[in-house]
């Protein structure tokens, strides 16, 4: 084996030890502390009904330029790039809310 | 009478974007009511031309493209996203959805920090003089946000001095910055990171073209430009999610700055409240 396969199965080893420990690691600790998890667990569930709502929004249209391309990609997109619309319209509606929100308090 | 004035500047700026649109819509019918007088005019002068019928067509021709323009809008989108490679412009838009999604998260707990320092310092004042410090944090505790809190702490340590207090109040002071800033390293991480998946993207694709031109044997001008094309969307793409990031991360910080700044006013009013209060027993 050469020093070059070496370092190549090294620097993977540990880029999966460190993926591996910063993602476990963390659930373990909130383990003993369930409630941490439940905001960012409704945080991924609300993202994720976002996605189903811009993936039933979505059309599955093809195009001449990429014949290989799925249905299913093709809606996939459509839903990922609603889902974006969809977030930063509310992200502006948020900022102009509290705005009014502001000057009526 | 200052709240009624940015009311009204605020409906006015709202109003703004409504009326251009009408102006928009009606220099629109007006251009088109001129192209067509003059065409009659050129073609007949007996004809009389017709100013009602083309304004209202061209009304509807304005709806009709700008709902078409959105679809298109949208499908353009599409394409370009296919175009620069679905797997890294995933990545590149996983990026914007969660940066959003974080960052609609602080701005609305931000929003919901804030209180009206004002109206809690002189219901702490009354109830400072009416109740003593007990009818104080009764009132701190039922009102909501980090100024609150504080209050509550720092009237927690009445009995221990007016210096306990201050000191109280500026430990959990930081700690409700802490509290306040919690997400925006995420949200500084996408901001960096978007742009970086794009660089990557693009160099990819860059070597990838170079490849094919490689395989070719030769420097074809459509297989160099599609390639480098395709290369460069990975880039605006990262720049775009940096961008819209960027805007919503400086309204966070600067919304923090307020709150912080707000919290330190109403802690040194408060200390005085107190001092005065303990003068006055």
């Amino acid at each position: 084996m050469e020093l070059t396969d070496i370092l190549i199965y090294l620097s993977y080893a540990l880029i999966g030890i460190a993926t591996v420990s910063v993602i476990i690691l963390p659930l373990i600790n909130s383990l003993s502390d369930p409630k941490s998890l439940l905001k960012v667990g409704a945080g991924l569930l609300a993202l994720v009904v976002l996605f189903f709502i811009g993936y039933s929004m979505s059309e599955a249209t093809s195009y001449a330029k990429f014949p290989g391309l799925g249905a299913g990609v093709s809606k996939s997109v459509s839903a990922l790039l609603i889902m974006t619309y969809i977030l930063i319209v509310g992200g502006l509606v948020g900022i102009f809310v509290s705005m009014i929100a502001k000057l009526i308090r | 009478m200052k709240k009624l004035l940015t009311l009204f500047a605020l409906a006015g700026v709202l109003n703004f974007g409504s009326t251009s649109v009408i102006f928009a819509q009606d220099e629109m019918g007006d251009a088109e009511t001129d192209t067509t007088e003059a065409t009659t005019e050129e073609a007949s002068e007996e004809m009389t031309p017709v100013e009602e019928e083309p304004a209202e067509e061209a009304a509807e021709d304005v709806i009709e493209v700008e709902s078409e323009g959105a679809a298109d809008y949208h499908q353009v989108i599409k394409e370009k996203f296919i175009e620069g490679g679905v797997g890294f412009m995933t990545v590149v838009l996983t990026c914007l959805i969660i940066g959003l999604a974080i960052s609609i998260e602080r701005i609305i707990t931000l929003n919901l920090a804030t209180t009206n320092t004002k109206k809690l310092l002189a219901n702490v004042e009354d109830a400072l003089q009416q109740g003593g410090v007990e009818a104080a944090k009764e009132v701190t505790r039922n009102t909501r946000g980090p100024v609150a809190s504080i209050f509550t702490q720092g009237l927690m340590r009445m009995s221990e001095g007016v210096d306990m207090v201050e000191k109280s109040i500026i430990a959990y002071g930081s700690v409700e910055m802490g509290k306040l800033e919690k997400g925006l390293v995420w949200i500084s991480l996408f901001i960096a990171l978007a742009p970086m998946l794009g660089f990557m993207g693009t160099v990819i694709g860059m070597i990838d073209a170079f490849d094919s031109i490689e395989a070719a044997g030769d420097i074809q001008p459509s297989l160099v430009a599609r390639g480098i094309k395709q290369a460069l969307l990975t880039t605006v793409a990262g720049l775009i999610v940096a961008v819209i990031l960027q805007l919503f991360y400086n309204y966070c910080v600067s919304k923090i700055d307020s709150l912080v700044n707000q919290m330190e006013d109403a802690s040194i009013t408060l200390v005085d409240l107190l001092v005065k209060h303990q003068l006055t027993k």
